[in-house]
């Protein structure tokens, strides 16, 4: 059977915009009865029909996505973010060590990760008041697991956070603030979030 | 560890955390690029925008306010890039269906892939903001409220700019018989 698609109607009269948005909306047919006897419309419907399945394939098809994007993404990021972040100077007999904030967040992080009951945190560093350039003041924003008391459990972090990062940074740390932003339950599968 | 709420990690990532941000780009990533490479049909056009839609947002991130979801603001400025590129006058690629193309399953018949190629090289047809709004809903399944968000403009008219594509893509590529 002849039909043509750049037709605005089928040789019966119906339009072929109703049958389309009938297939892709699910919508039921304007006149069921007419639809049901007519060739013309039994042949566009499954003309279109094919086609919007086709559409589905296509648009459930997985799409390779090309290597490493994450790890290219992230150094160009880390650049940018090194660029403008602040130091720590450590001043010795033999010179200068510098430590980024950007280092000295990502092993507070690591170390209040590692306190029973917290589930994620992120660390923010900014320069002390009173110290010299060794000196920092840290904010921490947790999630913790639901059940122990907060308040020892904050205690906890900053207890491990004190003892620690001078040890691994040289850090002098002057405040710790921390904010327990949510709780949650422990993903059993160890996912990591992403 | 556990599947932490993107806002969380927004504001993690504003305040400069790197290891957030970095959860908010695996998460991401992938969805940005197939929408470029929807959009423009090149896998290393496509590659490009998607960096410099997380380099822009990484900059951004100070001005966003939670107004939409992140994943909205991230499509914002990817779909925007994608238009900046068809302003410059870019040729639009056809999907190299050989290294690029659906990866469709090998039992298929000629006959499907023929139809597939045909969808694929239609869809590079449409103008641009139907394309854009046929991508965001049939291929990333976003809602109509929230592909409006994205391409910056009401409701209604991201219903008829989608209506028009379906037509032209079931019109163009129905095989009558």
């Amino acid at each position: 059977m002849a039909l043509d698609p750049n037709q605005a109607t089928l040789p019966c009269g119906v339009e072929l915009d109703a049958l389309i948005e009938q297939i892709t909306e699910a919508t039921s047919p304007r006149d069921p009865d007419h639809q049901a006897h007519c060739p013309y419309c039994q042949t566009a419907l499954a003309g279109f029909r094919q086609g919007w399945s086709d559409v589905q394939t296509l648009a459930g098809a997985p799409v390779p996505i090309p290597p490493a994007l994450t790890t290219r993404i992230m150094t160009r990021v880390r650049v940018l973010a090194h660029r403008a972040a602040q130091n720590l100077i450590l001043a010795g007999a033999r010179g200068h060590t510098q430590i980024s904030h950007q280092v000295i967040a990502q092993i507070a992080r690591r170390i209040a990760l590692a306190t029973p009951g917290v589930l994620f945190a992120s660390a923010q560093p900014e320069p002390g008041e009173t110290a010299g350039p060794r000196s920092v003041t840290l904010t921490l924003r947790l999630i913790t697991t639901y059940g122990p008391a907060l308040r020892p459990l904050a205690a906890a972090v900053r207890a491990n956070l004190n003892r620690r990062l001078p040890n691994v940074t040289g850090a002098e740390i002057e405040h710790i603030n921390i904010a327990i932003t949510d709780i949650a339950e422990p993903d059993p599968h160890g996912s990591d979030g992403g | 560890m556990v599947e932490v709420d993107d806002r969380i990690l927004v504001g993690a990532a504003q305040s400069g955390d790197l290891d957030a941000f970095e959860m908010l780009v695996r998460r991401y990533h992938a969805p940005v690029y197939r929408i470029a490479l929807r959009l423009l049909g090149s896998s290393a056009d496509a590659d490009d925008v998607t960096q410099d839609t997380f380099l822009r947002a990484w900059r951004s991130l100070a001005r966003f306010r939670g107004d939409s979801s992140f994943a909205t603001w991230l499509y914002r400025i990817a779909t925007r890039r994608c238009f900046d590129l068809f302003a410059a006058h870019r040729p639009t690629q056809t999907l190299d269906e050989e290294q690029h193309g659906p990866s469709v399953d090998p039992a298929s018949t000629i006959e499907q892939r023929e139809r597939l190629r045909a969808i694929t090289q239609q869809i590079q047809a449409l103008p641009p903001d139907q394309r854009a709004a046929l991508v965001l809903r049939e291929f990333e399944g976003l809602r109509y409220e929230d592909i409006a968000d994205v391409l910056e403009t009401t409701v209604p008219a991201i219903k008829g700019r989608i209506h028009r594509a379906r037509l032209a893509l079931l019109k163009e590529t129905t095989a009558w018989r």
